[in-house]
């Protein structure tokens, strides 16, 4: 998984005028409240962020994101210091929201078959025909409108792996798929995002 | 029968324990990655040791040996580039912080090593090398077509066999030795460190050996084909190296503060500049 | 090779690079490489894809009524809530941002002192190099001494290496500068300021690396 911007200097972020990281989290495994708020105010940010791409739902990723602190604070005894700690939140947070897609599809459907969209996408339709390339026209804005607008199951896979950094065999072991299945839904999560932008490009110069 | 019994079990129970937390403590971590031509490995550490060496494959392999649960390291590879880093759990002036890594790359991996104590080595490679250590001493070795930036306050610093490779030093107060070290540029500029170089100036570079009050000293063979000019504002120069007189625009070449001079082809440009130091220029003698 | 078979093997090619044929028709086929730089552009622009937004008072509000309810949180140890501020502690305003402004302001400061040196006396008549028999003092005294602070707090077991380092450079300064000051048109007095007024700044980077949060 990619380090997030600060990951790297975890020991000497501040949770806190005066308090470092590492020292909240030793205060938060006594039980200290102020900690456990310094820590949840350091990392929101991020796991807010993550939880709201794979769902695209905000009171869908606000419930996951109390889950998942929740879920630390609990465990948090048990941090050993084996990674990093927004590392070890972070996949914690991931498998929270996973939990909470396999919860919400059919009990018999393994998850990667309730993340199958809807409308299988083939191979592009238009072979032959040349258009113009996206390159320097994407903005983020209309990129994380796009990826909100993706089926569930192209969402997550992009979301985790060209998003969060997730490598691909990360991805099948926490969704219990191939990793070429990890691959080609990746490939089709890009595939109907271009298609998305090209539209929406479209349809902006024509509305011009 | 009590008292002989106590006698061995407390031994054997401390020698137990002192095994068990020998144990427990070391503890060695191993990261592997697939890498692509051109990938980038950066790696921290604040104490401990830091050695790069390349290596045929595509792999890049990071070892590191931990002491204590006061540091953890994190290895993550992004696309092509690679970080590892020690985190510090606790006090930074905990004398068990210390980490040692071993990093084994392809020889096209670029490298950027922070590593205050060090020591830093670095061999076998073609890439980009950026070493900065703040008291580490630091050694490059067998490295080719390459860009070398080392960086100490005052960890010394030694490079050996660098061909076709740009190469540029700062240190306050490090000692710098270079030995076959030639490139298209070679630069050295230290304040108090001393500066010595072994070498015939080679590849029709631009060498620049620069310090504040330490002295520079040069050995080349006979065979060097160099511009060299070498002065010293309030310090002193000797040369016993047999160069044709040459003028230079920029000075006045001033006996026992500066002397300029060529030999064969002139082919590279020297400057030995220091402010107070002494700079010596001698033939290697066989 | 066609198109519809190279993008069958797409997922594949973008993940580990293609075969030589794959690559060939990449290259001779416009539609396909449009479509491989899009793909790739979409990659890259997902991770400059920054943590935006934060979630509503509530999460937070939610979480502690539960940490309550569930016994997991402690009164607070001691009434303050963080470490004082004390003088003996100049974190907050020791950020790197100030100190390469320091760094910048010594650089400034000294460039303005040589150029107004070199107008100055620019009709005297030229004076052999010497050292400065007495040393002015230091022109940043305040900002080293917070240099120093700074490398205490993060690596207290290299400051007596940057005190000893900055009293070497702050004499090379010096000396540098007096030599100028003296003679004007020597190139290579300059280049010495120059020279230790980087190595100041280096010093001062690189105390930043250990101090940076």
């Amino acid at each position: 998984m990619r380090p997030e911007k600060g990951d790297l200097a975890q020991a000497r972020k501040q949770a806190g005028p005066g308090l470092s990281e590492a020292e909240a989290i030793d205060r938060a495994k006594q039980g200290d409240a102020e900690s456990f708020e310094a820590l949840y105010a350091l990392h929101k940010r991020r796991v807010y962020s993550l939880c709201l791409r794979m769902t695209g739902n905000t009171a869908e990723a606000e419930d996951l994101t109390q889950e998942a602190f929740l879920q630390l604070y609990r465990k948090i005894a048990t941090f050993r210091g084996e990674s990093a700690f927004s590392t070890w939140l972070h996949r914690l947070a991931v498998n929270v929201v996973l939990m909470h897609l396999r919860k919400k599809s059919l009990p018999e459907v393994s998850l990667e078959a309730s993340l199958e969209p809807q409308q299988e996408d083939g191979p592009k339709k238009d072979i032959g025909a040349r258009d113009n390339v996206l390159a320097g026209a994407i903005d983020r804005v209309n990129l994380t409108r796009a990826i909100a607008s993706l089926p569930r199951g192209y969402r997550v896979i992009f979301v985790l792996h060209d998003i969060e950094g997730y490598e691909h065999n990360e991805i099948a072991e926490m969704m219990g798929c191939s990793i070429g299945n990890s691959k080609s839904q990746l490939h089709k999560a890009r595939m109907k995002l271009r298609d998305i932008l090209r539209e929406r490009r479209i349809e902006k110069a024509a509305g011009q | 029968m009590r008292s002989m019994s106590n006698g061995v079990i407390w031994p054997l129970l401390a020698a137990g324990l002192l095994t068990v937390a020998a144990f427990a403590v070391d503890n060695r971590k191993e990261c592997r990655y697939n890498v692509t031509p051109g990938t980038r490995v950066n790696v921290t550490n604040d104490s401990g040791p830091v050695n790069v060496r390349g290596m045929a494959g595509r792999q890049v392999v990071i070892a590191t040996t931990t002491h204590s649960d006061n540091v953890e390291v994190d290895c993550a590879q992004t696309g092509n580039r690679i970080q590892a880093i020690t985190h510090l759990l606790g006090r930074p002036d905990r004398s068990d912080n210390r980490v040692e890594y071993q990093v084994l790359a392809p020889p096209d991996t670029s490298v950027t090593i922070h590593a205050p104590s060090g020591p830093i080595t670095a061999e076998k490679l073609r890439a980009d090398l950026t070493l900065e250590g703040d008291a580490a001493q630091i050694e490059v070795r067998d490295v080719s077509n390459a860009h070398v930036h080392v960086r100490t306050i005052s960890g010394p610093i030694s490079l050996g066999n660098i061909t076709h490779t740009h190469v540029e030093i700062t240190s306050l107060s490090g000692d710098v030795r270079l030995d076959a070290v030639s490139g298209p540029k070679v630069s050295v500029s230290t304040a108090k460190g001393s500066i010595r170089y072994n070498g015939d100036f080679g590849e029709g570079g631009d060498y620049m050996l620069v310090n504040h009050s330490g002295n520079i000293d040069v050995t080349l063979p006979a065979t060097a084909s160099v511009d060299l000019m070498a002065r010293s504002i309030a310090g002193s120069v000797e040369n016993d190296f047999p160069l044709r007189e040459a003028s230079h625009p920029t000075f006045v070449p001033s006996p026992g503060r500066s002397f300029a001079g060529t030999s064969n082809s002139a082919a590279s440009s020297v400057q030995l500049r220091s402010f107070s130091g002494k700079i010596r220029v001698k033939k290697l003698s066989h | 090779m066609n198109c519809a078979e190279f993008q069958k093997l797409l997922p594949e090619i973008m993940e580990s690079g293609g075969s030589a044929e794959e690559e060939a028709h990449l290259q001779s086929c416009a539609v396909c490489s449009d479509l491989v730089q899009d793909l790739r552009y979409i990659a890259e622009s997902a991770r400059l894809l920054l943590p935006m937004q934060d979630p509503s008072p509530r999460v937070w509000a939610g979480i502690r009524e539960a940490l309550e309810r569930e016994g997991l949180v402690r009164p607070p140890v001691g009434t303050a809530r963080f470490r004082p501020q004390t003088a003996a502690r100049p974190r907050r305003w020791l950020t790197g941002a100030s100190l390469l402004a320091a760094a910048a302001l010594l650089l400034f400061a000294i460039g303005v002192l040589w150029f107004w040196n070199y107008a100055a006396r620019e009709s005297q008549p030229v004076a052999t190099a010497s050292l400065p028999q007495a040393a002015s003092p230091a022109a940043v005294d305040d900002d080293d001494a917070r240099l120093l602070s700074a490398v205490e707090q993060r690596s207290p077991a290299l400051l007596a290496t940057y005190r000893e380092n900055l009293d070497t450079v702050n004499a090379y300064i010096r000396d540098a500068r007096h030599t100028v000051e003296q003679n004007p048109y020597d190139m290579g007095a300059r280049d010495h300021l120059l020279r230790a007024c980087n190595q100041k700044a280096l010093l001062y980077e690189m105390a930043l690396a250990r101090s940076e949060e």
